[in-house]
């Protein structure tokens, strides 16, 4: 479960986010969508405990981030959208690297490694150097470096970018079968098909603002129109 | 202390592949040709300093002072190398690294982090500047007939200023970076450094061209030479001090 209160990110004379208050339960997929510079990642670094709110309170089931970020982050598996990977580091190496930071232990690790790396398809490279990875397995390898510790909080920024269509299938399958699961997605997109297609429920922030949240059907019933797709409703909340 | 050496594995493993992976055409060629340089450096500083500290042994008196005047100034360089070398990859390292996104979001305490970057900062700033002032240190110690303690002492004292030299520039940059953005504070180091650098071999090379010129061989040498014996005269509480010419 994923709480913010009031949590806002101040860069100088900039209000990247303004008092941002959702509460997201266990087992639900939740979108965030907005333009460009509209406030998505700032907040999903606040939420991965990366970045420092300038106000406000991060929980991540019962925990605050800002009193006991260590338990907090343990809980999470965080997947950003431009990954920073050791590239002289083989994608084995890269695993067991993040499993031991988040305590996996060897026999786990073992089990855990192999099922991932099926799983991303990356199975046959995981010996080779991250460098001679594509964007696409770069992107594939965080997300199971990600999973690899059984996470009860998903917090994702643009999980799509750079996976080929088959890839795409399979990320958003399994993150159904996780939420399924219980576990909490907290998800940023600009795929708007892919918000409409997993999310339970949608949040679409506004320069630092969250100005409409909700199913597809609450947010259909904001602009009060019916037939319109998320695009289009995102359009209208989001052109004024 | 395992998440602070976990946190320091991708630099052994990455240094490791590079020898394992050769997938890089040219490498052992590039490898050969730097790693000659270096030992030719190497070895030319070994050279001038023996060649140089043999001389001085043997001018009677001022030789052993020159010796002392010397290793001095070197003490004080390699000191200030390793304060400069420590600002600039102590910026990187906690401030600028294109990694610190990812470890960040790891559950380790921003101690642990803290900790690993310092010793990799200590590392990579001191590496270099320990290697290459060796040979002056050992051409002392051939000089000098120095025993198996003074090249033990030797060791014990490059660790020992390398630690107070990065910790120093850590303590600085953590300050400074309160008031100076990271990226300004290590493009004005590289400046300041630069300008230091030009104004101490300037003022090195003057002293030099003073000294040779006007000083050498003069009777304003003969007063210096027994001001100076004077000066390491051995003088005991509570004697007077009987200067002979």
């Amino acid at each position: 479960m994923i709480e913010l209160e009031n949590l806002s990110k101040r860069y100088g004379n900039l209000l990247a986010v303004d008092h941002l208050n959702l509460r997201i339960p266990k087992g639900e997929i939740f979108g965030f969508i907005g333009p460009n510079g509209a406030g998505k990642t700032t907040t999903i670094n606040m939420v991965g405990g990366v970045l420092a709110p300038t106000s406000g309170a991060v929980t991540i089931c019962g925990k605050n981030m800002a009193d006991h970020p260590e338990h907090a982050k343990r809980k999470i598996g965080f997947i950003p959208d431009r990954p920073y990977l050791y590239e002289k580091l083989t994608g084995m190496e890269f695993l067991k690297f993040m499993a031991d930071l988040y305590d996996v232990d060897e026999d786990a690790f073992l089990k855990k490694s192999k099922e991932k790396l099926d799983m991303f398809f990356l199975s046959d490279r995981s010996n080779e150097l991250i460098e001679s990875y594509s964007h696409g397995m770069k992107q594939r390898l965080v997300m199971a470096a990600a999973l690899l510790h059984d996470p009860e909080v998903i917090v994702v920024d643009e999980p799509m970018v750079g996976l080929d269509p088959l890839a795409i299938k399979m990320v958003k399958d399994h993150f159904k079968h996780l939420a399924n699961e219980g576990v909490t997605i907290f998800m940023s997109t600009h795929t708007l098909k892919v918000a409409e297609d997993i999310c339970d429920k949608i949040g679409i922030i506004h320069k630092g603002t969250l100005i409409a949240t909700g199913t597809y059907e609450d947010l259909r019933g904001i602009v009060a129109t019916e037939g319109v797709d998320l695009e289009q409703i995102f359009i209208r909340l989001t052109e004024t | 202390m395992k998440h602070v050496l976990t946190l320091l594995r991708p630099r052994f493993f990455s240094f490791k592949n590079r020898g394992f992976f050769k997938n890089d055409r040219g490498r052992g060629g590039k490898f050969f040709l730097f790693g000659s340089i270096g030992i030719c450096f190497w070895g030319g500083i070994f050279g001038v300093s023996l060649r140089v500290l043999t001389y001085f042994k043997e001018i009677s008196e001022l030789g052993d002072i020159l010796a002392y005047k010397l290793l001095s100034m070197i003490l004080l360089t390699f000191f200030s190398l390793l304060i400069f070398s420590s600002i600039l990859t102590s910026i990187s390292k906690l401030y600028l690294s294109r990694d610190l996104s990812l470890v960040h979001a790891m559950p380790v305490s921003s101690f642990k982090i803290f900790i690993a970057r310092w010793i990799e900062s200590t590392l990579d700033s001191s590496w270099m500047v320990v290697v290459y002032t060796l040979p002056v240190f050992i051409s002392y110690g051939i000089a000098y007939q120095a025993g198996f303690f003074f090249y033990w002492d030797m060791i014990m004292v490059f660790l020992s200023l390398a630690v107070i030299a990065s910790s120093t520039s850590v303590i600085l940059v953590v300050l400074i970076v309160n008031f100076v953005p990271a990226s300004r504070i290590r493009n004005m180091s590289i400046f300041f450094g630069l300008c230091l650098f030009l104004i101490l071999f300037f003022i090195t090379l003057v002293f030099l061209v003073v000294l040779v010129v006007f000083f050498w061989r003069s009777y304003e040498f003969v007063v210096f030479m027994i001001w100076l014996r004077i000066l390491l005269a051995v003088v005991y509480p509570l004697s007077r001090p009987v200067i002979f010419f």
